[in-house]
């Protein structure tokens, strides 16, 4: 079986990777580029620790094939932070202790970035359903939601 | 002695001499030769009401009331 | 140690809301977890299981999976060296060799839907699953049980030929009951003759998972010196390295295991799965082997908690006093014996201060994977039972269930049934500020209903080792052995950090690796902040004396004239002499003169722990057209001893408080006719998600542990265990009905209200 080569963008990089045609974009990022910082929950779209921006759209990427990114942009969680300095929810995520084990961490902060940038001012029942396709089994989501409240109060200046 | 009973021929109570929890482990296991292998391994002890697990060492005061609990884990 | 307790004094880092030392790489895609380490060469593993229940395995044909290109490896059950088999007498805990080999990978028969038969290692992941589709397993199916009560019919498919009742004199046919565990104390019938009232009722469980949401993920690399690496996620890689050295047969000092970043656990990851296999696969193959559970696997074959019956039955007097309490607990273990009736003995009646109890608990084997522990293992289905009784008798008695449990309420110097007197702890004055609470006072609707309910933990000391090294700058590296789940090294940094007096951020904890630090016991229990922050103070405390000898040295005097505050070493009174503070840095930078590096180290086996009580206080809204229950407000109120970082001690009691709302609601193993999981995913098996559930209120109770340096009970055991109850104490209180099984899902509910109704209008 011969093996795909795409050509695509994460996080303002151009990059390229080899895939097989049924490989889903999320083993494409973690085992052919190494980015380990998505994580797999589950692989069948359920847990949303797997989510990335494709091509702006919140996505589960282990429900895309890795063919699909060919000419895409990819943003992923090794991207979200300028240089040394956090995005406002990675840092509200430390000061508000949002995260235990920080597995589902990764998942969360690319789904909230994607609400806010669509809905700045939430109420915390769309935050909640907007985050509903994220599974944590630490925290009970009581300090996620904060975090992201907490963010949105402050981007709204 | 609870669970301890199971080894002891139903014997609950009883008075031993002993100075630490390793002597009254040898005691016990002379006098239950079923329980002597389990001691270490299956019991803590509770020494006047105060739990002590893996303590062989721990001294026992005269008069010291002491109960053998089953050891247990957590998650 | 302890008698210096250091509460009254103001702490300067211990209890503020530190950010915590490993936040930045975990928010930033940064932190390895156990599927993120990519090793040169490396291959990918992969697990045949098995997809009947129990079956036994005549013949595994591998050859065609051998001769697949890309293979290197593959692995069964032959090899690995056979256990002997654990005799009789056993104590209460159970280590046998046999049946943890036989859980890794199956030998004469697989026990589980899930059992791992093979495994095999190949170029590429998708190879090595070409390669399971080539291995024949011939398997003779044999008949199945699950439930533990039809598992102890006469007639019931036996597991295990050679297991013989335990506790049962002159058993002389094999059973799937592994033990009959038995606990008793005071005259239970005398009790119960002089009961005002008795009630007595069956509760119900099913088996649950503990649902981390990173699946068990490990790396294994051997060399052909025989010595060998572990990467993996666990919660205890001290304790997995000498259990790995026993199932390969290797010496323990050849064994390396790094623990990853770990994504949740719960007790879950106490056991090992893919470790040995990796290990043999990357002995045959000479290369690393990395083994990833998908989802499915992780649901199929690790451990969930137990499936249960529980048969309760509680007697009063009028006033509400508790006269005798009895109780038969019936545990599913899974494949091999080891259910939780130990810890639940220990601990079901344990917040109340009862004299006459008697307690019979009976661990029984079934065709599902072997239970592991889950947060206070075996103590939630007990209490569901306790706590719905005594929630019935508050009612026919008119009593509000607080005061009931106020009645009865342990407190400083109660016995409990394992013979546990008890230090100070706060059980009155958690159900006071309860009581106390505007979540109490708030008035219901209609449809609505309020619930309360306690639960009790005894927590785990055990064998922790730190290391503390002042480097020359007077920055620290702080070196422990406990894989960090919910921010416990935080809790060490600041702990460390307050002893030297210096800020927080000057302290970097690391977790070191099996050869790198003395044997430190699980990441379980609730232990780590006690037992490990035990050793943590204690190496700091060493290093702090060896400051105090320097400074002792510069200044003439001797190391008793020398105190240690705020960071320096100063003059214990003023007729010591009158000599400037040394500063930690000032004290580092000298050492390569005076003596060598400054570094403190500790290695103790804790004991002394004290038990920490919680109380969960629920209002729901239950729907009485579809039986759906709204959670409206939750509250958890727990007795923490000291919360050394208060944000890890809320967000402990939050996530445990609903992931019992998950039991209590939605959760359970579904298996179909031949004994297969059938909601193995996340979709089917259902934990609630941000939208299911408002904020979690917590109120924290500070009733310091005086054995601990700094108070400290642990937390994060108790908080899963009175939530089914409290739920469905609140779904009584707004229907009538107190549900006595698990999972009240809403087909339940409907089919309780309308027998119900069936029953008024008759
Ligand atoms: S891993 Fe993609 S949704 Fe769970
Ligand atoms: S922090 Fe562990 S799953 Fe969310």
């Amino acid at each position: 079986m011969s093996r795909h080569h795409i050509s695509t963008t994460i996080n303002g990089d151009s990059a390229e990777f080899l895939c097989d045609t049924d490989e889903s974009l999320l083993d494409c990022i973690r085992n052919e580029l190494h980015m380990t910082g998505t994580k797999e929950g589950c692989g069948t779209g359920d847990c949303g620790a797997c989510s990335v921006l494709l091509d702006g759209r919140l996505v589960c990427s282990c429900l895309v094939l890795g063919v699909e990114a060919a000419g895409k942009k990819i943003d992923t969680i090794e991207g979200m932070a300028q240089g040394d300095k956090l995005h406002p929810l990675q840092r509200n995520f430390l000061e508000h202790a949002a995260l235990q084990c920080g597995i589902c961490t990764p998942g969360f902060l690319i789904a909230a970035r994607a609400l806010l940038e669509k809905n700045p001012n939430p109420t915390e029942t769309e935050v909640r359903f907007w985050l509903a396709g994220n599974l944590c089994r630490c925290t009970g989501y009581d300090k996620i939601v904060r975090a992201v409240m907490a963010t949105a109060a402050e981007l709204r200046g | 002695m609870g669970e301890a009973r199971r080894f002891t021929g139903d014997v609950a109570e009883l008075e031993i001499e002993a100075g630490n929890v390793m002597q009254l482990f040898r005691k016990l296991g002379e006098r239950f030769p079923e329980l002597a292998p389990v001691l270490e391994d299956g019991f803590a002890v509770a020494i006047d009401g105060e739990m002590f697990e893996d303590s062989l060492l721990q001294p026992i005061k005269p008069d010291a009331e002491v109960i053998l609990v089953p050891k247990i884990a957590g998650g | 140690m302890p008698d210096d307790i250091k509460l009254d004094k103001e702490l300067k880092v211990v209890g503020h809301r530190n950010v915590r030392p490993d936040g930045m790489d975990k928010v930033t895609g940064r932190a390895k977890y156990g599927a993120d380490l990519i090793l040169p060469g490396m291959l990918y593993g992969r697990v045949l299981r098995s997809p009947h229940a129990h079956a036994k395995i005549k013949s595994i044909d591998t050859s065609a999976a051998e001769a697949l290109p890309g293979v290197k490896a593959v692995v069964t059950g032959k090899d690995f060296p056979d256990q002997p088999k654990s005799k009789p007498p056993y104590g209460p805990m159970i280590q046998d060799a046999w049946d943890a080999t036989r859980n890794i990978i199956a030998r004469e028969k697989v026990f589980y839907d899930g059992h791992c038969v093979a495994a095999v290692a190949a170029t590429s992941d998708s190879i090595a699953k070409q390669a399971l589709k080539l291995i024949k397993v011939d398997y003779q199916i044999l008949p199945h049980v699950i439930d533990p009560i039809e598992a102890m019919q006469p007639d019931a498919p036996i597991l295990h030929e050679d297991q013989f009742t335990l506790g049962v004199e002159g058993a002389t046919k094999p059973s799937n009951v592994f033990r009959i565990m038995k606990a008793a104390k005071g005259d239970v019938d005398k009790g119960f003759a002089e009961a005002d009232l008795i009630i007595e009722r069956d509760f119900k469980t099913k088996a649950v998972h503990q649902g981390y949401i990173e699946p068990h993920a490990c790396v294994g690399n051997a060399s052909e010196d025989g010595n060998v690496e572990v990467w993996t996620s666990t919660q205890g890689h001290f304790v997995s390295r000498n259990q790995l050295a026993n199932l390969l047969g290797l010496p323990v000092g050849k064994i390396r295991l790094t623990s990853s970043e770990i994504g949740g656990g719960f007790g879950g990851k106490i056991p090992m799965y893919g470790e040995p296999l990796a290990v043999r696969l990357s002995q045959k193959a000479n290369r690393p082997v990395k083994i990833v559970m998908t989802r499915d696997e992780t649901f199929r074959s690790t451990g969930p908690t137990s499936g249960s019956h529980v048969w309760m039955k509680i007697g009063v007097k009028n006033d509400g006093r508790i006269v005798a309490a009895d109780a038969k607990l019936y545990y599913e273990a899974g494949a091999f014996k080891g259910a939780g009736i130990a810890a639940a003995i220990g601990c079901m009646f344990s917040e109340y201060d009862l004299e006459n109890i008697r307690i019979e608990g009976y661990d029984i084997v079934s065709n599902r994977p072997k239970v592991a522990a889950y947060r206070a293992p075996g103590v939630p289905m007990a209490a569901f039972a306790v706590e719905g009784v005594i929630n019935q008798i508050a009612k026919k008695l008119k009593i509000d269930p607080v005061d009931i449990r106020l009645k009865n309420a342990a407190k400083q110097g109660t016995v409990n049934v394992s013979g546990i007197k008890y230090g100070p702890i706060g059980f009155i004055e958690l159900l006071e500020k309860v009581k106390a609470h505007p979540h109490y006072n708030t008035k219901l609707e209609k449809n609505q209903g309020r619930g309360f309910a306690a639960g009790y933990w005894m927590h785990a000391g055990g064998m922790s080792c730190a290391s503390v090294n002042i480097q020359d700058d007077g920055t620290v590296t702080l070196i422990e052995g406990n894989p960090d789940i919910g921010g416990s090294r935080a809790s060490m940094a600041a702990m460390a950090a307050e002893e030297l007096g210096i800020p927080f951020e000057k302290v970097r904890p690391i977790i070191a690796d099996t050869s790198s630090l003395g044997f430190t016991f699980l990441t379980a229990g609730s232990r780590t902040t006690y037992a490990t922050g035990m050793a943590v103070v204690e190496a700091t405390r060493h290093a702090i004396k060896i400051c105090c000898e320097r400074a002792a040295a510069v200044w003439g005097v001797t190391p008793e004239q020398v105190k240690w505050e705020d960071g320096h070493a100063k003059p214990a009174s003023a007729n010591v002499g009158d000599f400037a503070p040394l500063s930690l840095s000032e004290l580092a930078k000298k050492a390569p003169m005076m003596g060598g590096p400054i570094a403190g180290h500790s290695e103790i086996n804790a004991t002394g722990q004290g038990p920490a009580i919680g109380g969960h206080l629920v209002d729901v809204e239950v729907d009485p057209e579809t039986g759906f229950v709204k959670l409206l407000r939750f509250t958890v109120f727990q007795d923490v001893g000291r919360a050394i970082s208060p944000d890890y001690v809320e967000g402990q009691l939050q996530g445990g408080a609903i992931q019992g709302l998950g039991w209590a609601l939605n959760e359970e193993y579904i298996y179909n006719d031949k004994g297969q999981l059938v909601n193995a995913g996340f979709l089917d098996y259902r934990m609630p998600v941000a939208s299911d559930v408002p904020m979690i209120g917590t109120v924290l109770i500070e009733e310091p542990n005086p054995n601990h340096p700094y108070g400290v009970r642990g937390v994060g055991e108790t908080p899963i265990v009175p939530p089914q109850a409290a739920v469905a104490n609140a779904v009584e209180n707004a229907i009538g009905i107190q549900m006595s099984e698990l999972p009240m899902s809403p087909p339940k509910i409907l089919r309780a209200i309308a027998a119900d109704r069936l029953k008024a209008a008759e």
